[in-house]
């Protein structure tokens, strides 16, 4: 039990606001949220909702908030080794090869323990083969795949993604969401991925946290109960589409507006 | 058209078309210096105010023949060297204690943007008091010259370190040591090179005003010399040979530039 | 396009008249080195004798002077059509001539062979001409200390290659010789007696049984033509000049002093190195031709300059000089 306490992730009434202009603006609001370990959580909104603020807070490189956010009961402070990140742009680092990549969040350990911790890695994102290639030799998805090797690396409890599939075209976004999946099944590091893409958040989430805009807050929680793989033409997850959906778009014959 | 003909065609069009380009680079130029010439034939040049294109060739060649050209090119260029390399380590290793430290830079802001804009040849008095008239004081010109384009475009490239690298690494809890190692040098390369770049020239150009000080030797010194016994045809090929030598120069710290940094051609800017 | 035709015709039309020279009416234009090798000019002028002499024949030009710090920066004016009457030394003329300036030498102002000198720091250990071999010299280039140093430098059994001969302007070479930056340097007055009066340098050779150390009056050609008359009043007051400082010295020192930025005492001394008279004689065409030649072997004039025809002494003999 303790175990499981040590790694969940508690947000209690997270409020952030951001001077502008012409005066505050509340980025979150009230923001309540628990996710337990090894759970894969997706947060789904419309831009400007706040849900990359939320996670930038969560990774520590983002403060002036008030409200509690807590990993095994311990407040966060500033980034840690314990909560890893995948940005919507690889950030991979361009004079350095794909293996220097990974070894570049690898600190204070022997090179060849060292190699054989990226070798795994690069073996788990499928990409052995590339160890001595450079960034701009490798595709989009390439690309995201080192960048997620490179956040594992140090075995974090937590793994955040920011829209990490949204600079991609849409057959390798599902070729990359089929990929997480796998990956999170062999390391059952608890994810949680930020999306505005209602499918990926229904096909890889165990529950999607729907959140509304300005002020950014919690608006509900849909838990996804589908076995994996989920088929996204089964009736049950178109279901859950409409539900969701519902909560963002009004079905009217022509247009469409937005309800939030 | 039967296809051989047609790439025959093609040939022949693509030559044309090279041939067009050459006279168009080149033709400007050309009639240029006959329309000069001609003004010489004609009378309507005063030699020492204008020499002619015939006569700047010909001090070219006698002064080419005699090797002094070469002698003279060969000093101005180690003169550049020396200044130039000078204003290179100090620039570099400053620059880099600055970019990376907000607090060195603050003190040292101040100074460095009062001086900068000071020309070199400002700066000729107090070197021939301090450094005399030998080499030193004309190497310290140089160095002024070239140094100021060098740190400045050091501490910019270090700056301008992309923020969303500083987030990585901050995730991944890099040390500070191998952060700067591995991202903040390599990405301030370009800016580096550029200051080089501009250092290079800027002490080329230098070279005249440094060979002010009473030098006996140098490209400077060849036009000064030409100046005082009313050779303009020697002024010009000095003038022409420090634009060549120039060009040159920049030609091969670009070439060093290109393949110092290969991964910027690929690299689009993601 | 047509305004870029405009534009490159208006380019060369400028360069054009640039090269010809423009020259306003009713003007003189001097260009004057401040030393007491042209003691006469300054006296003649401060007395006002050249407007004197031009008003006797009826003649009103505005005088305009501008000052040199030596005769190549003269020459480089004359180039430029600004100046109808330089003072130089006899090097710098011919190599203005050689170079193509179209000029004559219609007098001269001054010799003196001791008026220009190799000198050395007091304390120097340089005794005679051959120890200058390997050491730094300073010199004008093109001035005729310059032709003075190699002469000099002849007597020691060297050539200019087996010294480090430095260019520097006159006054600069003096400081150049009390900081102990040059271990040797060849300069003309006032410098020389400025040097000797502190005790900073002395003399180790001078112009004497060398060279003559004469100095010349030029005029342009064009000024020789248009205005002759004016030419020989000009000359008539500077021989009074001449003469004034020959019969009252002490009061043509007192006179000039500021305009040679020398004190009248010294200036005194000064004169005793100096023969007035403008009148060229036949030996020193012989001394010019031997210039010439001189700097025709050594490179420092690319093409002959006849001397017989350079120098003009119809205006003096006209002017009823000697």
């Amino acid at each position: 039990m303790s175990a499981t306490a040590a790694s969940n992730l508690t947000i209690e009434n997270l409020n952030k606001c951001y001077k502008v202009a012409g005066g505050d603006v509340d980025a979150l609001q009230g923001i309540n949220l628990d996710i337990h370990e090894g759970e894969f959580v997706s947060i789904v909104g419309s831009s400007g909702c706040g849900k990359s603020t939320l996670l930038r807070i969560i990774s520590g490189l983002e403060n002036g908030y008030s409200g509690e956010v807590k990993i095994g009961g311990k407040r966060i402070g500033g980034p840690g080794l314990d909560r890893g990140m995948v940005f919507q742009e690889h950030r991979l680092i361009p004079w350095l090869t794909v293996e220097q990549n990974v070894a570049f969040g690898l600190n204070g350990m022997d090179n060849s323990q060292r190699d054989t911790v990226v070798r795994e890695h690069l073996e788990l994102v499928e990409l052995a083969g590339f160890a001595k290639a450079l960034p701009h030799q490798l595709s989009g998805g390439m690309s995201q795949r080192v960048a997620i090797a490179r956040a594992l690396v140090n075995n974090p409890q937590l793994l955040l993604l920011d829209e990490p599939f949204g600079a991609l075209d849409a057959m390798t976004r599902i070729q990359m969401q089929q990929e997480i999946l796998r990956i999170w099944e062999a390391e059952r590091t608890t994810m949680v991925l930020v999306t505005h893409d209602i499918d990926e958040a229904i096909f890889l989430g165990d529950r999607v946290v729907i959140m509304s805009s300005r002020p950014g807050t919690v608006k509900k929680i849909v838990p996804v109960h589908l076995p994996r793989p989920r088929d996204r033409s089964s009736y049950e997850f178109v279901q859950i589409r409409k539900e969701i959906f519902s909560e963002f778009f009004a079905y009217v014959e022509r247009p469409f507006a937005y309800a939030i | 058209m039967p296809p051989e003909k047609l790439s025959m065609a093609n040939d022949t069009n693509s030559r044309l078309q090279k041939f067009q380009h050459l006279l168009q680079y080149f033709g400007l130029t050309v009639v240029l210096i006959g329309i000069w010439q001609g003004l010489y034939h004609l009378g309507f040049l005063n030699p020492i105010l204008l020499p002619a294109p015939s006569q700047i060739a010909l001090a070219f060649w006698d002064l080419f023949k005699s090797g002094d050209l070469m002698r003279h090119i060969g000093i101005s260029v180690l003169r550049v060297l020396e200044g130039f390399g000078i204003a290179a380590v100090l620039g570099l290793v400053l620059g880099t204690a600055i970019g990376l430290s907000r607090t060195l830079d603050r003190w040292t802001d101040l100074i460095i943007q009062v001086v900068k804009p000071i020309p070199p040849i400002a700066w000729i008095p107090l070197a021939i008091l301090w450094f005399g008239i030998g080499e030193q004081s004309k190497v310290y010109i140089i160095f002024l010259g070239a140094f100021f384009p060098i740190i400045i475009n050091t501490i910019d490239g270090i700056r301008q370190t992309d923020h969303k690298f500083v987030e990585v690494a901050r995730i991944l809890a890099v040390p500070r040591f191998k952060f700067v190692r591995q991202v903040v040098l390599p990405g301030a390369l370009p800016a580096i090179m550029t200051g080089l770049r501009v250092g290079l020239m800027v002490a080329w150009m230098c070279v005249v005003a440094a060979e002010l000080i009473a030098a006996g030797s140098g490209i400077g010194y060849l036009i000064m010399d030409a100046r005082q016994l009313s050779q303009s045809d020697v002024v010009i090929v000095g003038m022409i040979t420090i634009g060549i030598i120039g060009k040159l120069m920049d030609s091969l710290i670009k070439r060093l530039e290109i393949r110092l940094i290969r991964w910027k051609v690929a690299f689009s800017g993601n | 396009m047509n305004t870029v035709i405009t534009r490159i015709l208006s380019v060369v039309l400028l360069t054009i008249l640039v090269a010809s020279g423009a020259h306003a009416a009713d003007e003189i234009r001097f260009a004057t080195q401040a030393i007491p090798h042209y003691a006469p000019l300054f006296v003649a002028k401060n007395n006002k004798w050249i407007d004197e002499e031009l008003a006797k024949i009826g003649a009103k030009p505005a005088l305009k002077w501008t000052s040199f710090l030596a005769g190549p920066p003269i020459n480089e004016s004359f180039a430029a059509g600004q100046q109808d009457i330089g003072f130089l030394g006899d090097t710098p003329a011919i190599i203005g001539k050689s170079a193509g300036i179209n000029t004559r030498i219609i007098a001269l102002t001054s010799s003196g062979p001791k008026s220009l000198a190799v000198v050395v720091p007091a304390n120097s250990s340089i005794k005679s001409p051959k120890d200058l071999k390997g050491k730094k010299v300073a010199v004008t280039k093109g001035s005729y200390a310059h032709h003075l140093l190699v002469l000099v430098l002849k007597q020691g059994g060297l050539t200019s290659k087996d010294v480090e001969v430095i260019n520097l302007p006159n006054a600069d070479i003096a400081t150049a010789i009390q900081s102990g930056n040059i271990d040797a340097g060849a300069v003309w007055e006032p410098q020389i007696t400025k040097l000797e009066a502190s005790g900073a340098a002395r003399v180790l050779a001078d112009g004497t049984g060398i060279k003559k150390g004469a100095l010349v009056i030029i005029a342009t050609n064009e000024f020789v033509t248009k205005h002759r008359d004016q030419l020989k009043a000009f000359l008539k007051a500077y021989q009074r000049g001449a003469e004034f400082i020959r019969s009252n010295p002490k009061e043509a020192a007192k006179l000039i002093e500021k305009d040679v930025s020398l004190s009248a005492d010294l200036l005194l001394k000064v004169f005793k190195k100096f023969d007035y008279d403008p009148a060229i004689q036949a030996d020193d065409i012989a001394e010019l031709k031997k210039s010439e030649e001189f700097m025709k072997e050594n490179a420092i004039i690319k093409s002959h300059v006849n001397i017989d025809t350079f120098v003009d002494q119809s205006l003096t003999r006209e002017a009823g000089i000697k």
